[in-house]
């Protein structure tokens, strides 16, 4: 069973109750040659305190969405949006001083390997230490209490604290990366595709790591995936990006009767051992003459 | 990152184009230089020597009456020709030591590493020094000179890059396809080395500037009357105080082409980090 | 350096042309092997004393954890890594450690590597990258092979005249495979084929795979981390843990989740 993704049905923002997180038509184009190639196409969406999923495969423009609500997107990209608002806060206006501020305190960003994130020349206590200082003025003996406090909420012993990044396993990293960018008590996580690089038998370790630890401070949860059926499993709400727009959005636990044909697609076509023998379902691409996904 | 705009190649790197293009003009006017030097460069007029900047000769005239402006046009001649020449004789042998002793290593590795290693020793300018001593001034043998001393680096680097490739998954995809030999390392590893090969190439064609301009300097380039900077600037050097463009001249000149090799080099290495 | 001699073109022609069977004689045979990688002072065993047989036409998979030793198990096989101790037979012909393949041995292994952005030649189109092994092999007809090579794995003739970076992820793995297959080979080696590529396109993948067995017939080996294509793709398989198999799983051991390879890494 082919089908063709229909394009965009516009976009259906959710209302959470106090939004953290609201965009409004955010819009990411680049040139190319003579014109401007459109990456992300106008979409809109809320994140409250709540746990909600971007899902989409390569070329969606769902990591280029994360970066650009953090102002972390860099010439030659152009974003617009008719609006971007954190905590009331309007995004959009920000100098890059202001956004520094912004980024780690109240938005934080764990992306896909922590092995490249983190600073290879410093040990992990001076790494999980430096983002307390930079956004807080506390005594030493404090810092270092609440370093400990974070490793361990995140489940690292102590032995940790003098290892160097390229001694952390990707798991490890991903753990240490968490404890960085929480310490902080930002108000919203958002993880880029933080167990892509991971082994099988840890991405659900570390995804629901985040789940408790954003339950627990009463924290948003923006998580960027290309597997649905993890996120369905650790999400609220599920929103699916297809070619720079937002083609669906429901609730995890419609997932799997979800009426758009792109997002049963994407729900059916993971392989188990209950599939074998069967063909897989597949998306209807031009055969082979597509030039490659952005 | 995979979402890099994919602006013009000129655009991409201010450094490449402006480099290229002063290349570019400069080897132009060596072409050219019959059609747009004023005068003829070795016609003396001794009556008119030492001459400043006039309406007739734009860039004054030297000890022996020649137009400056003309002898800098052909001078760019023996100096691109020697460049030139010693591009093409250099990077190829360093390429192929470097290729053969990283691809087949062992004991041919070995020896060709420890052939290149004792040549870098050699301090390049004193060899030419004495090559030129032993068969004579010309510009063949002052670029035969240079090309013995530089080639090594170019092997250095190669083996480097074959090093590393020689892990890599399309190296031993190739081979368990059955790629081996010269098939291998002429058409799969040589060709990965070149985008390094180029840069480091750019870089030292200015270095080779400075020392073809050197040995000119010295008397031990093109025979006199031949126009070339570097004899200029000796010519010029015994009178710099007072008829100071004699030597300024073929000196603007030859930092000028230098620096544009620099910026070209320069440029180059940009663009090949963004691919 | 000597070579293995040349002489199993036969047996490999016919080894090709056999349906899947399952049990049937073993395509391949390993007994204690073991590898040792490192230098000097560092040496890390990899491979411990490993027992492994495939049967002709089966699709094996090898699953476990990173640095498990199941990708170093692969490039034994191939030929690529060749400091190892123990037996191994491949298509009925008894290896040795420190030579390389050559002739049908050489032909009859071919392997589909992990990243699609390494496996090609960043330089070469993809009809130089397909045309190549056919020539040096002697084959004949190439560009009609070549034709018939990326119409196998669904990709456009058009695509041919075009470099590995001007394609996506999946259609870099599609040559990749096309290639693996150009000499026919009698085993086909995976290498976590699809864990760099997109859901949907890793369906697809899968789906070609699949159909190409049927067609061919030929012996598998697959390596992934991923539990999930390892049930959805093998006959049988062998979850490994520092170097050794740890245990043995049958069809019926897959319905259902499989097993994940021992406890969660304990973190220091």
């Amino acid at each position: 069973m082919s089908e063709k993704p229909p394009t965009s049905t516009g976009s259906a923002p959710s209302r959470p109750v106090n939004p953290l997180l609201s965009v409004r038509g955010l819009s990411v184009r680049v040139p190319e040659g003579r014109t401007l190639r459109t990456v992300v196409d106008g979409i809109s969406f809320d994140v409250g305190v709540e746990r909600v999923a971007l899902v989409g495969e390569s070329g969606s423009g769902k990591s280029v969405t994360a970066r650009a609500l953090l102002g972390l997107t860099r010439a030659p990209l152009i974003v617009e949006a008719e609006r971007l608002e954190f905590d009331g806060r309007d995004l959009g206006r920000l100098t890059p001083r202001e956004w520094a501020r912004q980024r780690c305190r109240n938005l934080a960003l764990v992306v896909q390997d922590p092995r490249h994130a983190l600073n290879p020349v410093l040990s992990v206590e001076r790494q999980v230490d430096e983002a307390l200082v930079i956004h807080q003025t506390i005594k030493r003996v404090e810092r270092r209490r609440r370093v400990g406090q974070m490793l361990e909420a995140v489940g690292l012993s102590s032995r940790v604290l003098h290892l160097y990044p390229h001694q952390l396993s990707g798991g490890m990293g991903q753990r240490v990366m968490l404890a960085m960018m929480l310490i902080n008590g930002p108000k919203l996580l958002i993880a880029d595709e933080p167990t892509s690089a991971l082994d099988a038998e840890l991405r659900d370790q570390i995804v629901s790591l985040m789940s408790e630890l954003v339950d627990s401070r009463r924290m948003g949860l923006l998580l960027i995936s290309h597997d649905l059926q993890q996120v369905a499993r650790h999400c609220d709400r599920i929103l699916v990006m297809y070619r720079g727009r937002i083609v669906d959005a429901c609730g995890a636990a419609e997932l799997a009767d979800s009426g758009h044909p792109y997002t049963r697609l994407l729900w059916s076509c993971k392989p188990s051992a209950a599939t074998y023998g069967t063909v897989l379902p597949v998306l209807d691409r031009a055969a082979g003459l597509d030039a490659r996904a952005p | 990152m995979r979402d890099q705009a994919r602006l013009p190649g000129w655009r991409r790197s201010p450094a490449a184009t402006i480099g290229g293009a002063i290349v570019a003009l400069v080897v132009l006017i060596a072409i050219v230089a019959p059609w747009i030097a004023p005068h003829d460069p070795l016609m003396q007029d001794v009556g008119n020597r030492l001459q400043p900047a006039s309406a007739v000769h734009w860039l004054g005239t030297d000890g022996l009456g020649r137009d400056v402006l003309s002898r800098m046009i052909y001078g760019a001649r023996p100096t691109l020709g020697l460049v030139g020449l010693v591009a093409l004789l250099m990077v190829p042998i360093g390429l192929l030591v470097g290729v053969l002793s990283g691809y087949y290593g062992g004991l041919l590795e070995r020896a060709l590493m420890a052939l290149t290693n004792s040549t870098m020793a050699l301090p390049q300018l004193v060899l030419a020094l004495a090559f030129v001593g032993l068969l004579g001034p010309g510009l063949f043998n002052a670029a035969l000179a240079l090309v013995l001393t530089g080639w090594p680096a170019y092997a250095r680097l190669a083996r480097a890059q074959i090093l590393v490739l020689k892990g890599s998954d399309y190296v031993a995809a190739a081979e368990m396809l059955g790629i081996v030999g010269f098939r291998l390392w002429w058409g799969h590893l040589l060709p990965a080395c070149i985008p390094a090969v180029r840069v480091r190439l750019a870089l030292d064609l200015a270095t080779i500037i400075l020392a073809a301009a050197a040995l000119g300097f010295l008397g031990l380039g093109v025979r006199p009357p031949t126009a070339e900077w570097g004899m200029m600037i000796a010519d010029g050097s015994k009178v710099v105080f007072d008829q100071w463009w004699i030597a300024a001249v073929p000196g603007v000149a030859i930092l000028v082409v230098s620096l544009a090799f620099n910026l070209l080099a320069d440029g180059l290495r940009d663009l090949e980090d963004r691919r | 350096m000597r070579e293995h001699r040349d002489g199993i073109d036969t047996m490999m022609a016919s080894t090709s042309q056999d349906r899947v069977d399952g049990g049937g004689s073993a395509s391949i045979e390993v007994q204690s092997l073991s590898v040792t990688l490192g230098v000097f002072g560092a040496r890390q065993p990899v491979i411990q004393s490993l027992d492994l047989k495939v049967g002709a036409g089966e699709i094996f998979g090898l699953v476990g954890a990173s640095g498990c030793g199941k990708s170093t198990l692969l490039r034994v096989l191939a030929g690529v890594h060749r400091q190892w101790t123990g037996s191994v037979r491949l298509q009925g012909h008894r290896l040795e450690s420190g030579v390389k393949f050559t002739g049908g041995l050489r032909r009859s292994v071919q392997m589909v590597f992990q990243d699609p952005y390494a496996s090609l030649h960043p330089l070469h189109t993809i009809e130089r990258t397909l045309l190549e092994p056919l020539k040096v092999n002697g084959v004949a007809d190439c560009a009609a092979r070549v034709r018939e090579a990326l119409d196998e794995v669904r990709l456009a003739p058009a695509l041919a005249r075009r470099y590995p970076h001007e394609l996506s992820g999946g259609q870099r793995q599609r040559v990749a495979i096309a290639r693996a297959l150009l000499l026919r080979p009698a085993v086909l080696l995976l290498d976590e084929p699809t864990s760099a590529l997109d859901m949907s396109v890793q369906a697809e993948v899968l789906n070609l795979l699949n159909q190409l067995h049927a067609s061919y017939g030929m012996t598998m080996v697959l390596v992934s981390h991923d539990n999930d294509v390892i049930g959805h793709m093998c006959h049988r398989a062998a979850v490994m843990r520092a170097g050794r198999i740890e245990r043995l799983l049958e069809r019926g051991d897959m319905r259902g989740a499989l097993p994940s390879p021992g406890a969660p890494r304990s973190l220091e």
